[in-house]
Formats: C-alpha cells, structure tokens, sequence
C-alpha cells in the first residue's frame, strides 16, 4: 500500500532537451509569483584537470579554479552584471560545490529577458587579464572571513580527518597560494571546456508557460552553439568510495567559546548513480534520525545530562556519485565523552538493529517533510538540481520513500557507519 | 540596455497587494489573522505573546520560550514530543523568543501539512490540540518541572555564551547593545547570563502565567484550511479566560548621539568585522518609510549597491558590504569584513556614499531598486513567514502596511531619498579585529 495518497506524479513536471543538448527541467508552480531558475555547470571544485587537445596532457588546474570563474563571469565592461539583473527586477547569485557551479536566479516577470541574460551571463565571458589581481584580493578576502567561521572550519577539519590529501579536503574557494596561479588563460580554457549546453542543465519552476519558454530558449542556444564545433569532453572524476585508509584526527583552534566536535564516515560502497544512490542517501538520513534525530533516547538523554545542546547537535548526509560521507557532531564541553556516546550509540544500534515502529515513523516524518519543501519554488529547483545532477530525477526521491527497507537502513550501518573507518575533528577555542 | 529598461513594466502600473489576512478576535480579547489559501501543502500556525523588554523579565521570559519547547503534561519530554511530530507527517514545531523593537516576542510556530493530501483530514485538529498544550499546559505541577528548569538555566547560558563562537552575529550584538545602552531596546531578547543563577521556579511560573494571562496575543493561521473551522479550533485551543491585555505603544524614534560613539574589541580574527549602527527617522508604517526602504537597497541592498561597487568592485576592501533596516526600531546597520589596514579607508568610502545618497543618486538607480522592492511586495504571498511578519508589523503600526508601502513606493523621488538620507545619523561603530 502507498504511503501517501497524493503523488509526485500529480505535480505537473516537464523533462526536456534544448537546442545543441541542454536538458531542461521545470516544475510549473501555479498561483506563485516568484520564478526560480537554476543552470547548473557540471564544473566544480572537484575538477583539477582540465583537456586541452586530443593530443596533449591535461592541463592540471589549481585549487579554487570553478570558483574563481565563477566570480569572474559576473564582470561586464568593467560592471557587475548583477545591474542588468536588478533593471530587469530579477536577483542572480552563484556558488560552487565540490561538482558544479549553479547560478541561481529569481524574478517575478520579464523571465525570459531574465533567461537571455542568464545565457548570456554564462556563454558570453569576458575574463580579461586586467581585473585577475582585484579578484584574487576578494577571493583572499571570502577565504579570509570563512577562516573565522565555526561551521566552515569545523566542516572542512573534518574532511581533512575523512579524505587527508584529497581535493574533498580543500575549500571550494582554493587558498591563497593556489588562487595566485590562477591566470586568464587558464579561465579560458575552462570556460571553453566545461561551459556549453551539453555540460549544463537548467532548472525551471513557478507560474510560466512552459512550451512557449522552452521553444524560446532551445531558438537561442541553437544559434549560439554548432553542435558539430569538436570540443574535448571533460575527464571523469577519481572515485573515492573505498575505506578510510586509517583513522584520521584533526585537530585546529579557533577564538570561540566551546570546542566543537564532528566524527565522519566514508561510504565505502560504490552505488550507481540515480534511484539506487538516492534511496541510499535516504537510508543513511534515516539511519541518523533514528539514532541520532530529536525524537531518539540519544538526543534526549544527552541534552538532559549537558553533554551536547539542541543548537548545534546533528548530522548531515552528502551522497554524490564518486563520494559519500556523513557528519556527525556538535558543541561539547565534553569532546571525549560525546565522542564516546556517539560510537556506543552506533555499536548499540549495530548490534540490536533498528525497531520496525521507529523506521516506519521516521519514514512518514520524511516524506511530510519532502511535500513541505514543494511549498517554495526555490527549493523545487533546487530539489530537482540535486536529484539530477546525481543520475536520478525528482521522482526518485519520493520513488526511494516507497521502496527503502529496514533492510537498506541495516546495510547502511553494517556498511558505511562501522565505526571502524571513521575521521573525526576537534576545534578547540584557542587558549591564552 | 535602455531597450530592455523600458520594457519593464513600470512599478506604477502594479497593482497593490491585497490585504491577505482576515481579522478576527477570540472571546477573550486575542486577535486572530487568518489566510486561508490552497496554494501550499501545509497549513502553519504562528502565535505571537507580546511584552515589553526588560532587565530580569527578559531573562525569565527567555528561559520560559526555551522551557514551553521542553514538554507538555500530555507529551512530558522532548522525546514524546518530538515522536508525536513525526507521526504528524514531520509536523513542525518551534518557541522562539524574539525582539520587535523594544518588546520582547515569544513565538511559537506550528506546521503541518494538509490532511487531505494523505488520507488523514484530522492532521489540523490534532495540532491544534497539541499546539494548546505547548502554550497552555507546559510540564510540571503547580510549575516547571524543576529538573527542566535547572537544564534550561543551563542550556540558555551556554547559548548566550556561544554568540562569542559566531563573529558575525557577536559584532552586531554589541554594536546594538552599544547604540541602545540606556533604552528598553538594548535589553537582550537572549537573556543576561548574569542573571540566570538568581531566577527560581516559582517567580518563572509567575511570569509564565502574567504572559498567559496579560500579553497582547496574536495568531496567524496560514494555507489549506477552512477559515470558520481554523477560527474554531483557535477559539478551542487558545480561547482560554485571560485579563485584559496590557496595551504596547512603540517608543518614539530617538536622536542618534552626538558625537558617534566609536568602540574596537580585540579578538584573534582573519578578518576584522564592522558594524555601524545608525538611526533614521522613520519605521514602517510611516510616510518616509518607502524611500527609507528605497535608500537602503540603493546603499547596500545587493550587488548592485553602492557600497558592493565601492567597497568591493572598485577597491577590493572586501568580499561582503550590506546595509540592513531594522523596520520598527528605526535603526540601519552597514556590516562589512574589513582587515585591520582598510578600516580607515572602509570608513571614510562608507560616509562619501552616503554623502552622495543626497546628490548623486540617478533616476535609474531609483527605479531599479523601486523595481525590485515592488516585486518583492507582490510577491509577499509566496512565503508564509514574510506575510506573517508584515502582518504582525502592520498590526502593530496600525495600519495595512503592504498596500500603503506599494503606493509609498511608486511616488518615491529622488528628492525623497535625499530627504531621508539626510535624516540617518551615525550612532555607534563597533570594528572586532
């Protein structure tokens, strides 16, 4: 029996490819005002080679390079672009992860102008050599004030613990030395590498007419690009789903009240991209809650006895293709204690296994929480991006609700979160 | 690009938003604001208690939010609570003790999503249930629980001691707390953790049931519900017998100080924080709130404000400017990540924008913020927690603030602004390095 009555399937959705082999995905949205549109570039913080020629070695990219693009394309002679945005009552931002650059933006009308001047934002760089130094020194600038940020210290100290000398380890943004080698040239190259249709995807939800909007942006993408032009694809990404070589412990201070503690653990499996990877991922969330959430005996006991606070305690699954890992943690007067509850709480729960009552909960607190989300049409691009740029489509994620199993919940523990393989990290508040 | 600027459709010709709630009022005096609206999937309850910011009272209260999350005589620990919302399809739930200018909120918010949606129609009932219990009959007998008491005592001071781990947040703290020293508003919605080893139960369950009983109250009910069944299950949940409520008045704007009070903390930083306070003479509600609103985008609403292009497009001071209002309490804050070396600069490039606020502002400038504003007011109705908010602001300036703000807006000149600009005083700079 369904869980639900109502469906994804009963949401109007749209799947489609534009133009030279853009895929596009819209969820209409009636009765919303705003429009949210996400491109999505498959260029990341991840990507340290980049092609050049069929016969010549990859150009090695230093860290921070996605990023520093991104910033770069939003200079248009001489001004941010963000102006022409704003004339057109719409707001545009962008990040970078470790697997892409989305560039996100809103408006209530014009959407079209809005999309030809996000196409143009895109395609049409300019990345001259003379504004490279004045980015670098805002770019030194963003790295410098995450540098007194708890959460980013915390989150990347672990990820030094869980993947010591990968990339996964480095901030997004790079560090100061490897943004000093990043040059034009090398812009260039990237851009020409991984900025065209068939290496994005856009994301398109609110109260619009679909087929009109598509036809519109499939005419303009197709006389910008020939898709016979020959362009080298980009290399595919080491995989590091394989155990945590050995226990890894970081240790760093910072100017703050209470020390902060974060265990992480690597999923070893290798899982095939789209419905499997994402159930998988819904598996691990419901592992976590079930041990870990605001209704468990863990959460309660320990908040009672002082051990951890409601603030900052909890955890969070990150599941892509080449890497999975999850965080767990928080801030405690107690670092050795916490971390002590929390490996006996996962043995605990290794050893008996999960109550059948307490998944079947938690699996309804997911799904009323997945129908929530579809209330912002923000969040459905972003839903729809992060199913998508994982293999799967938004389906999946609702499609994971109705087939996961105790028995996925189970093999996630035995799998992924044996305590064996685990990285953890302490950020202390700095001493006198 | 002017091709494209006339082919926005002109702010003027919007039309204004409309009033979204219906106003109600419960037999016993507390104000029900009900949209009732089929375009989301959840329906959300938002209960605000209202009371004026004071040393000793604001810590108690503060504790009292934190303790009416803690549990219920039918869900008496966190545990129950929490299967409960679970169970509710992930039902949401939250206390929050909030500042509104100089009083003190406790909000507690409640979502669930509609019933109908899963087979299950009573969903909204049974929150509501819930959400009388939450406010009405907390655990304990005859009082807190003592126990949950002491826990809270202790959680609450380590919340207010964690502020310090966040640089951000830490600076614009203090810079308020500076500007407002000596006036209601610079108490701590938090709490003082100083005060917190002398508060003891009963004096807490007093004033408990003084907020119970004599706080202005206000519920909003937002989404998929029928409007006489939600005013219903209201009267139900929260129409319990309580005094007449003790009227707030919203204080009059002061003058900033004169000279502007200049303040450094000494951390160890990467980067030092700026924050400056300032005061303007206007709040929502009011005429010169349009063009306040106006001059603070144009200031340092986004990346296309003055202050991004400034400070960081033009000299590379820093990665983030923004400027902020505060809408009721009539403050505006610049906060920036500066380095110890570009303070002065930073400063210095800060007051010229200002200055230029007066003289230098381009019809095109202006009517692109008015542009984004406008948008942004017609398209309150996406999000329940901005309507909700407006809708309380309006409340408590008296007025149906969206409608008067979107007809403020189209007027707006370039006159206006240097008006208004020339009304924001610098009261206090606080730089942490």
């Amino acid at each position: 029996m369904a869980l639900l009555d109502w469906t994804i399937e009963s949401e109007p959705y749209i799947e489609t490819s534009l133009g030279p082999g853009l895929r596009a995905f819209c969820m209409p949205k009636a009765g919303f005002h705003y429009k949210s549109a996400v491109l999505s570039v498959a260029f990341g913080s991840a990507d340290l080679l980049c092609p050049v020629a069929a016969d010549a070695e990859p150009l090695p990219l230093p860290y921070g390079t996605a990023h520093f693009l991104e910033h770069r394309l939003f200079e248009r002679d001489g001004v941010d672009i963000s102006d022409q945005f704003a004339s057109l009552g719409a707001e545009v931002n962008a990040h970078t992860s470790y697997t892409g650059t989305d560039f996100v933006l809103s408006c209530v009308d014009g959407l079209p102008d809005c999309l030809d001047l996000l196409l143009d934002l895109v395609f049409d760089a300019e990345l001259s050599a003379d504004a490279i130094a004045r980015e670098r020194d805002i770019i030194t600038k963003e790295i410098e004030l995450y540098g007194d940020n708890l959460d980013w210290v915390s989150y990347f100290a672990t990820m030094r613990a869980l993947y010591p000398d990968e990339v996964l380890a480095v901030d997004m943004a790079g560090n100061v030395e490897s943004v000093s080698r990043i040059d034009s040239a090398l812009l260039r190259a990237c851009h020409h590498c991984w900025y065209r249709p068939t290496q994005m995807t856009l994301f398109l939800a609110g109260d619009f007419v679909s087929s009109q909007l598509l036809e519109a942006i499939s005419h303009r993408l197709s006389s910008r690009h020939d898709p016979a032009e020959a362009i080298l694809e980009p290399l595919p990404r080491a995989s590091l789903r394989h155990p945590l070589p050995c226990y890894g412990r970081e240790r760093c201070s910072l100017d703050i009240a209470r020390p902060r503690l974060c265990l992480g653990f690597r999923d070893p499996e290798s899982i095939p991209p789209g419905s499997p990877l994402l159930r998988r991922e819904l598996a691990a969330d419901l592992a976590l809650d079930a041990m870990f959430g605001p209704a468990s005996d863990f959460c309660t006991e320990f908040y009672e006895q002082g051990l951890l606070d409601l603030e900052t305690f909890g955890y969070d699954v990150y599941v892509e293709p080449e890497f999975a890992y999850c965080i767990i943690g928080g801030d405690t007067d107690e670092p050795a204690l916490l971390e002590e509850a929390i490996l006996s709480q996962l043995e605990k729960a290794l050893a008996g296994g999960l109550d059948e009552d307490d998944f079947t909960r938690i699996r309804r607190k997911a799904k009323g929480s997945l129908i929530d989300h579809l209330d912002d049409v923000g969040t459905c691009s972003s839903l729809m991006q992060s199913a998508v740029s994982r293999g799967g489509t938004i389906h999946d994620f609702f499609g994971a609700l109705e087939t996961v199993s105790l028995d996925d919940v189970h093999d996630v523990l035995t799998t992924w979160l044996a305590s064996a393989s685990y990285g953890s990290s302490l950020v202390e508040p700095r001493s006198e | 690009m002017t091709q494209e600027l006339e082919s926005t459709p002109a702010a003027s010709v919007m039309p204004a938003p409309r009033a979204a709630f219906s106003q109600h009022y419960l037999g016993n005096g507390a104000v029900l604001f009900l949209h009732e609206t089929d375009k989301f999937k959840s329906t959300t309850i938002d209960l605000f208690l209202r009371t004026g910011l004071e040393p000793g009272k604001a810590t108690r209260i503060a504790l009292i939010g934190r303790l009416l999350e803690r549990g219920t005589r039918r869900w008496p620990d966190m545990r129950a609570i929490n299967r409960f919302l679970d169970d509710m399809y992930g039902a949401s739930f939250a206390v929050d003790v909030e500042q509104v200018a100089d009083q003190q909120v406790v909000h507690a918010s409640f979502d669930v999503i509609n019933g109908h949606l899963v087979g299950e129609p009573g969903l909204l009932s049974r929150l509501f249930e819930f959400a009388a219990e939450v406010v009405g009959s907390p655990a304990g007998e005859e009082g807190f629980r003592p126990d949950y008491v002491e826990q809270e005592k202790r959680a609450l001071d380590l919340a207010i001691r964690s502020l310090y781990s966040d640089k951000t947040a830490y600076a614009h703290r203090r810079c308020f707390e500076l500007m407002c020293a000596n006036e209601p508003a610079g108490v701590s919605a938090m709490g003082a953790a100083g005060e917190l080893p002398g508060v003891h139960g009963a004096q807490l369950y007093e004033t408990y049931r003084q907020l119970l009983n004599r706080a202005p109250m206000e519920i909003f009910v937002t989404g998929p519900c029928d409007a006489s069944k939600a005013a219903r299950l209201c009267e139900q949940a929260f129409g319990y017998e309580r005094c007449e409520s003790t009227p707030l008045q919203l204080p009059e704007l002061r003058p900033a100080r004169k000279p502007p009070l200049h303040e450094t903390e000494s951390q160890r930083l990467h980067q030092g924080r700026l924050v400056q306070g300032y005061r303007t003479a206007a709040r929502l509600g009011g005429d010169d709130y349009a063009p306040l609103l106006l001059m603070t985008a144009l200031l340092g609403g986004d990346a296309y404000s003055r202050l991004f292009k400034s400070l960081r497009e033009s000299s590379g001071l820093c990665y983030a400017i923004e400027s902020q209002l505060d809408p009721l309490g009539g403050f505006l804050f610049v906060e920036a990540g500066i380095d110890v070396g570009d303070v002065t600069e930073a400063t210095h490039r800060i007051a010229v924008e200002f200055e230029l606020l007066q003289d230098g502002v381009t019809e095109q400038e202006l009517d692109r913020v008015r542009g984004l504003a406008t948008r942004r007011l017609q398209s309150l109705g996406d999000s329940r927690a901005g309507l909700v908010r407006l809708g309380l602001h309006g409340w408590l300036t008296g007025g149906d603030v969206a409608a008067g703000l979107a007809a403020g807006l189209c007027h707006v000149g370039l006159d206006d602004i240097a008006r208004v600009a020339a009304g924001v005083d610098l009261d206090t700079t606080f730089y942490l390095h």
